[in-house]
């Protein structure tokens, strides 16, 4: 990976974490009566949040849905495997009980996850390939009606001849 | 049970299209076109 594909990923990570922190402390700041600081919050986070689709266009272009699919499936397989596993592991040795339990669930909510995006995947390819079906039908259908006037231009043209 | 078109959602009304079984092989959905494979039984 370049320094510059890097770069964008760190800056892609910074932005979604602002965005989401946003939203928390608009949520803090609303609970507490503070309507205007909320929605300075969300107005910026809304920024942050576009900031950070911009770097990621940079970075995966514009992938078809099924491949969007495939790398969400791919993300959340990486969290329940490796990630969740790893952090759950290192919490436990340092003892810290919250972020255990914290890892854990999350772990299995990123395996449920990943299981309904592929069985959205799955539905979506179904219906991919029965549209194609259609598509061929339809291909066929023209080229008869094509093939009809073909055949009448040449019965006019053949009785003019007579 | 219903069957669904899964392509563009279409629920096969037995009372107005016939029964699902008495349907012909060619039958399309009168929605999208989809043919008899493409409906789900849900």
């Amino acid at each position: 990976m370049s320094l510059t594909l890097d770069n964008l990923a760190s800056a892609l990570a910074g932005e979604s974490q602002a965005h989401i922190k946003y939203r928390y402390f608009a949520k803090i700041a609303r609970a507490e009566g503070f309507e205007d600081v909320a929605k300075h919050f969300e107005h910026t986070a809304d920024q942050e949040l576009l900031h950070a689709w911009g770097h990621l266009e940079l970075l995966v272009g514009k992938p078809t849905t099924e491949k969007c699919l495939e790398m969400a499936i791919e993300g959340e397989t990486y969290e329940f495997t490796t990630m969740y596993p790893e952090f759950e592991y290192r919490a436990k040795a340092e003892h810290n009980i919250e972020a255990v339990k914290e890892f854990n669930e999350q772990g299995r909510e990123s395996q449920q996850h990943a299981q309904e995006f592929k069985a959205v995947l799955e539905k979506a390819s179904k219906r991919f390939a029965a549209l194609s079906k259609i598509e061929k039908r339809h291909a066929e259908a023209y080229q008869n009606k094509l093939n009809d006037l073909k055949n009448k231009e040449q019965w006019a043209q053949e009785a003019g001849g007579l | 049970m219903e069957h669904v078109c899964i392509v563009c959602g279409h629920v096969h009304d037995e009372e107005i299209e016939g029964k699902w079984e008495d349907l012909a092989e060619d039958f399309l959905c009168p929605e999208c076109g989809c043919g008899k494979d493409e409906y789900e039984l849900l």
